[in-house]
């Protein structure tokens, strides 16, 4: 994950207690914002400028910078203007390299560490912090690590210190409390049809 | 904005657009609709009848009326404007081209995310997403392939719908549901495993896949 990760403008190490080792430049930011774009571009939903998903992305990556360099209430703002403005809760202390797609991102929450060009569907959340919360697997303190390429469906989440592997696929409304192999698809828990109502499927 | 523009799109995928009279008779059976099942059919005050229209449910039913009148005239900038209001206001996010039958009811708006066909007397309870695996923009036609809901369908509480599925006439999604597939007429689903009490302490048998 971290030799991934480099030149993506993310620093390894978490919060801004433990002053990291590489600070996140200006062409760094401007870097991965060109890569959300050319994500979204390669999933056919054209110009990303005027998409919300887009300005969670860009607001995001303001609150991170300023976040690196300390500056705590700015970044607590732009975290803010992101959530009235997008409804995605994205706190800066969550790191998230080039290439994040949220075409709807009304209602999604993403705390943890996410790798390149990983797509979120409709209210697909990642976070935890309630269980193992000592738990530091490099997404923050029982907080999941996304790998690069994860497709998370409408709905999904993952919950918890445990690692998606590069290029999973986690199916809509899948919850996901362990670790998951990379190029996996875990898909949700099937139904079944109520005895006795209608007909049998 | 592209409101100036009065031709609708020759290119529009609803061949049959909706008017004004027609919005207006949807509307009035979701207002019955909203009546029938918050007062239980008795009989009610004028003053009270009239506050039903101010209820999340008959404001999800008016806006996304307005939404799907404006996308089937070809402005689709403007119903995904006003689907966008509905989204800030009431927390239901409609695609202005599903087109939903007459006696729409959304009681508990908030997180239903619908991109679909439904027929009459659709129910969505909160938290549903109903639509395609690949999620459309408000302001993009709606595709072929989109679920399509019969009659007197029940969504659950964060029960999902996803991709290009026909769920039949009556059939119930329950709660937490998640279909790929497409549900017989009548047919009431549940999950397979419901975890009532957990028996081991600290387990996640059933949780995680």
């Amino acid at each position: 994950m971290s030799d991934t990760m480099d030149g993506h403008g993310l620093s390894l190490t978490h919060g801004p207690e433990a002053p990291p080792a590489r600070r996140q430049r200006w062409g760094e930011l401007r870097t991965a914002l060109a890569a959300d774009r050319a994500h979204w571009r390669r999933r056919g939903y054209g110009s990303a400028t005027l998409r919300r998903g887009y300005h969670a992305a860009c607001l995001y990556r303001l609150s991170r910078y300023a976040h690196e360099r300390g500056w705590r209430m700015a970044a607590w703002l732009l975290w803010l203007i992101n959530g009235w403005w997008t409804g995605a809760d994205i706190p800066p202390s969550s790191r998230i390299a080039g290439g994040l797609l949220i075409p709807n991102p009304y209602g999604s929450v993403i705390a943890g560490a996410v790798g390149r060009d990983v797509a979120f569907g409709t209210h697909a959340s990642i976070g935890g912090l309630l269980k193992e919360p000592d738990r530091d697997i490099g997404g923050g303190p029982g907080l999941p690590v996304l790998g690069d390429g994860v497709v998370m469906e409408a709905g999904a989440i993952v919950l918890g210190a445990v690692r998606v592997g590069d290029a999973a696929r986690i199916g809509p409304r899948a919850i996901i409390l362990k670790d998951v192999d990379p190029r996996s698809e875990v898909m949700p828990q099937p139904w079944r049809p109520l005895p006795g109502r209608g007909a049998a499927a | 904005m592209s409101t100036a523009r009065a031709v609708p799109d020759a290119g529009s995928p609803e061949p049959a657009q909706d008017s004004v009279a027609d919005i207006r008779r949807l509307l009035a059976a979701d207002f019955a609709r909203v009546l029938r099942q918050t007062t239980g059919g008795k009989p009610t005050p004028r003053l009270r009848r009239l506050m039903h229209l101010t209820l999340p449910a008959m404001q999800v039913a008016i806006l996304h009326r307005t939404a799907h009148l404006l996308y089937g005239r070809g402005w689709r900038r403007s119903a995904a404007l006003v689907a966008d209001l509905s989204l800030r206001l009431t927390g239901a996010s409609l695609h202005p081209g599903s087109r939903i039958g007459p006696g729409l009811f959304v009681p508990h708006p908030a997180r239903v995310a619908f991109c679909a066909q439904a027929g009459l007397d659709l129910v969505l309870l909160p938290g549903t997403l109903v639509g395609p695996r690949n999620w459309i923009p408000l302001d993009r036609p709606i595709t072929a392939d989109v679920p399509r809901l019969g009659d007197g369908v029940v969504v659950g509480a964060h029960a999902a719908v996803q991709g290009a599925v026909a769920i039949g006439d009556g059939a119930t999604i329950g709660i937490g549901v998640c279909t790929l597939r497409d549900v017989p007429t009548g047919t009431v689903t549940m999950l397979a495993q419901r975890q009532l009490r957990s028996t081991r302490p600290a387990s996640e048998e059933g949780h995680a896949a």
